[in-house]
């Protein structure tokens, strides 16, 4: 029965293409195959066969002052179609000179155009919004830079909030994101090099860094990564870190991915690598250290001191997000002794009427918690509000006076939600959220012991973990680098006059990124 | 093909979390058996032997340029190099299985009272081979990481304890046996066994000033040794700090911690202690395994490790008492071990020599 209908709709295919009268072809990397021709019917016949059917092509074949046919198409949305009227159909339309390659140099009042010499890539350029034109008797086709995406344009950063410092972000038009960062980098060493993943999506993709500092050896293993697969297509940059990612069992991202420019800028300037990925509001930034994860932008903007006690406290934050709930479970429930008297009782007495073991009044708690997040995210704004006041006051307040948890627990859940909200990275945060869980079931097992130990297995796997190429503890686990530098911008943050050198991503000769101007 | 090569501030951390852990908690007991109230001899004696043998062992080790265990694997034939791998790796099994052993019933004691040894060994035992999993440089960059976690409690502890200590009580009195020191020294010695690993680790390592950094181990430990001894002395006593084989850790439970928001901060030091016995056995059944692929080539070292920890298992957790343990463990160490320790290197370095000249 398939095997009918598919049969069907391949005569039915066949059908259409004889209507047109050219038969296309893809190759099996689902390129089409086609050389673009002298004879421009044939390119016209090609192109409406392509396209058949679909209502948003905008083409229309035109004669020139001259004589000469041409041909435009456009996809109408992605596309300027006033700027394609002005720039290329007006003045074609005027010209009455030579015809051929000359046209391009002559008659186009753009600067931004390329020649493309088969329809494949005739057709990709004209998918991403540019305008393709077609000469008679030319036999290649030259694609105008005439995009005109919906985007939302530069908004202000919603997930990475800082006290100081600039409040746009990307967006999720590539081009914007690469011009955010190189209004704050002018450098003529800032190489941007692009290029398109997915075999059906063809999303753009950016490789941004400083030619001089990045390493080599880091930019062709990210580019030769991110040319490594064959998908599909690519919906976001966070598909793309999955892929590249070596281990893929590890809750913590080996990527650090940010919203804003100026942090993705500052990567830059470390020697970091920046990848862009049109349709994408976030960049990937590689290598990341554990260390990365924990600094703000702000950090940088505010004075020391005040910087230096923030980071000390997202750290602090990052050990109660993963441990708080276990180790509450390991002390009341196997090593009470080791608590004062006086919060002994305490937390004995707000258990009196739980009918639950501790380690299952935890956890329902976290897993509420956890819901509650959940169904906040998914709802609008103001709903999600809603769901928090709901879930956590109301619910809460009744759960603790029907005596199914004790308000110590509401304590150390909300403790743990607040911290958890404190580290600067979501996609890190959620690691630690993740790795609650298996702290809490370990301390409820065996104790402080098997909290111990769920901390050492977290320890072991930090500590062989690498990014690119670079230890994910560094500087507390360094190997073979010498991190004397990445010292300073740690768990303290030095002033911003001492960190006169670039951290461990840069190339060695390219280290001072700070120094006292020669008078 | 493994990565093997280490830096210098691996080594040395990888080195102090394996001398320190065990030695620290028995220490006073064995100084105070041999020394009373003058065990502070005993344990400059000890520390004394440490430093001889550490250098000893450095020495020897920069006669393998290529790796000890990598010349004895490579070396091997019929008879030497088995033989010289099998005896290197029973020594670890059987020093292995003793610390095994302690660490269990402390952990039972404090920890778990209703756990069994079995279970408490089994779970450590799971995360050993998870660290050891990715050879040598996995394994040195999980203790370079965890150094601090373990040194600085006891940092604290040390700071904190020093106003605790009754002066009296540390102050040595009376005549004092050199012979008999000497005897504690070696027995001290026997918990300081561990520098032996240097034999395999340091050609493993780059880096400058190997020697300084090396010396500044043992001072380092010196340090801890002395500041642990004067601690427990000075709050247990002569007779207290006889009563079970860890006066060290039960000293620290006379340490309150300032502001009295932990009643036991004892337990913690316990459980950042465990990080030491963590690196001690992880040695063991690393460098065991090592020394046991020179007998059997063809099986993978990570097979070799997982049967060496079985075996620890199943021996460390048969319930005898630690202290009978102990008895039979130290006239091992004093008489057999340590011989054997110092030895061996002896013998393959002469293996060696032969053997170059036999190629000339």
């Amino acid at each position: 029965m398939l095997e009918d209908v598919k049969e069907e709709m391949e005569k039915e295919d066949v059908k259409e293409d004889a209507q047109v009268g050219v038969k296309i072809e893809y190759d099996d990397k689902n390129q089409l195959v086609g050389e673009i021709s002298e004879n421009l019917s044939l390119n016209i016949a090609f192109i409406k066969t392509v396209f058949r059917g679909d209502k948003d092509i905008v083409m229309k074949e035109l004669c020139s002052g001259g004589g000469n046919s041409f041909f435009v198409v456009y996809v109408d949305g992605l596309t300027d179609g006033f700027m394609v009227e002005r720039s290329v159909i007006q003045p074609l339309l005027r010209y009455e000179g030579e015809w051929g390659e000359q046209v391009e140099k002559s008659c186009l009042s753009t600067i931004d155009f390329s020649k493309q010499e088969t329809m494949q890539d005739a057709m990709v350029q004209l998918t991403s919004g540019n305008a393709a034109l077609f000469l008679d008797g030319v036999n290649h086709c030259v694609t105008i830079s005439s995009k005109k995406l919906p985007l939302r344009g530069v908004g202000e950063v919603q997930k990475e909030n800082s006290m100081r410092g600039p409040r746009d972000c990307f967006d999720e038009g590539i081009r914007t994101s690469t011009a955010l960062i190189r209004r704050r980098i002018r450098d003529t060493k800032l190489r941007v090099e692009q290029g398109k993943i997915g075999e059906r999506s063809y999303t753009d993709y950016a490789v941004l860094y400083l030619e001089d500092v990045a390493k080599d050896s880091l930019v062709q293993r990210v580019k030769k990564d991110l040319e490594s697969f064959e998908i599909d297509g690519i919906l976001d940059g966070g598909m793309v870190e999955q892929l590249i990612e070596k281990k893929w069992y590890s809750p913590f991202p080996t990527l650090q991915s940010t919203q804003r420019p100026d942090k993705a800028a500052s990567a830059i300037m470390e020697g970091r690598v920046v990848i862009l990925f049109d349709n994408s509001p976030e960049c990937l930034i590689a290598p990341a250290t554990f260390n990365t994860f924990f600094q703000a932008a702000d950090d940088y903007y505010s004075r020391f001191m005040v910087a230096g006690f923030a980071r000390i406290l997202r750290y602090i934050a990052a050990v109660i997000a993963i441990g708080f709930p276990g180790f509450y479970v390991a002390v009341s429930t196997f090593h009470n002794q080791v608590l004062p008297t006086d919060l002994v009782l305490k937390i004995a007495k707000a258990r009196e009427t739980v009918p639950f073991p501790i380690l299952m009044e935890v956890l329902m708690m976290e897993i509420a918690f956890e819901l509650l997040r959940e169904a906040g995210i998914r709802l609008p704004g103001q709903m999600g509000n809603t769901i928090g006041v709901v879930g956590g006051l109301i619910v809460g307040q009744a759960a603790v006076e029907a005596g199914l948890v004790s308000t110590i627990v509401v304590i150390v859940v909300a403790l743990t939600a607040i911290a958890s909200f404190a580290i600067p990275n979501e996609a890190f945060a959620q690691a630690f959220r993740l790795l609650k869980f298996l702290f809490i079931l370990a301390a409820g097992v065996l104790g402080l012991y098997g909290f111990f130990l769920g901390l050492l297995v977290l320890a072991i796997h930090l500590s062989g973990f690498e990014s690119f190429g670079v230890p994910y503890m560094m500087p507390a686990v360094s190997g073979k680098y010498e991190p004397k530098e990445d010292k300073k911008d740690f768990v303290l943050k030095y002033p911003i006059w001492d960190l006169r050198k670039r951290p461990i991503f840069a190339r060695p000769k390219e280290k001072t990124r700070l120094k006292k101007r020669e008078k | 093909m493994e990565e093997k090569q280490l830096v210098l501030r691996q080594t040395k951390r990888m080195i102090f979390m394996e001398l320190f852990s065990l030695a620290a908690f028995i220490m006073p007991y064995v100084t105070t058996l041999y020394g009373g109230k003058k065990g502070i001899y005993v344990l400059l004696l000890g520390l004394a032997l440490l430093f001889f043998f550490g250098v000893y062992f450095f020495l020897v080790s920069n006669l393998f340029p290529e790796g000890y265990d990598v010349w004895l694997k490579e070396n091997r034939d019929v008879f030497f190099g088995k033989v010289v791998g099998a005896v290197y790796g029973v020594r670890f099994l059987l020093r292995g299985i003793f610390a095994a052993e302690y660490f269990a019933a402390l952990a039972k004691k404090y920890l778990l009272p209703k756990g069994s040894s079995f279970l408490i060994l089994l779970c450590l035992f799971g995360v050993i081979l998870f660290a050891n999993y990715g050879g040598w440089v996995k394994r040195a960059k999980t203790l370079e990481f965890l150094y601090w976690w373990m040194v600085f409690p006891f940092l604290l502890v040390l700071f904190l304890g020093i106003g605790q200590i009754s002066w009296d009580k540390v102050v040595p009195q009376g005549d004092f046996s050199f012979l008999s020191g000497l005897g504690g020294g070696w027995e001290l010695f026997c918990m300081f066994l561990p520098c032996e690993f240097l034999l395999l680790s340091l050609p493993h390592t780059k880096g400058k000033g190997r020697a300084r950094g090396l010396f500044g181990v043992f001072f380092l430990i010196a340090v801890f040794m002395c500041g642990i001894y004067l601690i427990t002395m000075g709050t247990l006593g002569e007779n207290l700090t006889l009563m079970t084989l860890w006066p060290g850790f039960q000293s620290l439970s006379f340490i309150p911690l300032p502001g009295g928001f932990l009643q036991r901060f004892e337990l913690f030091l316990l459980l950042f202690w465990m990080l030491g016995m963590f690196a001690l056995m992880g040695a063991y059944s690393f460098y065991g395994a090592k020394m046991f692929s020179v007998m059997v080539p063809k099986w993978k070292e990570f097979k070799i490790e997982i049967l060496f920890l079985l075996l620890v298992l199943l021996l460390a957790s048969n319930g005898s008492k630690l202290q009978d343990s102990y008895e039979v463990y130290i006239m091992y160490m004093k008489y057999v071990d340590v011989i054997l320790a110092i030895i061996l290197p002896l013998i393959v370095y002469t293996r060696k020599r032969k053997k170059e000249g036999q190629r000339e």
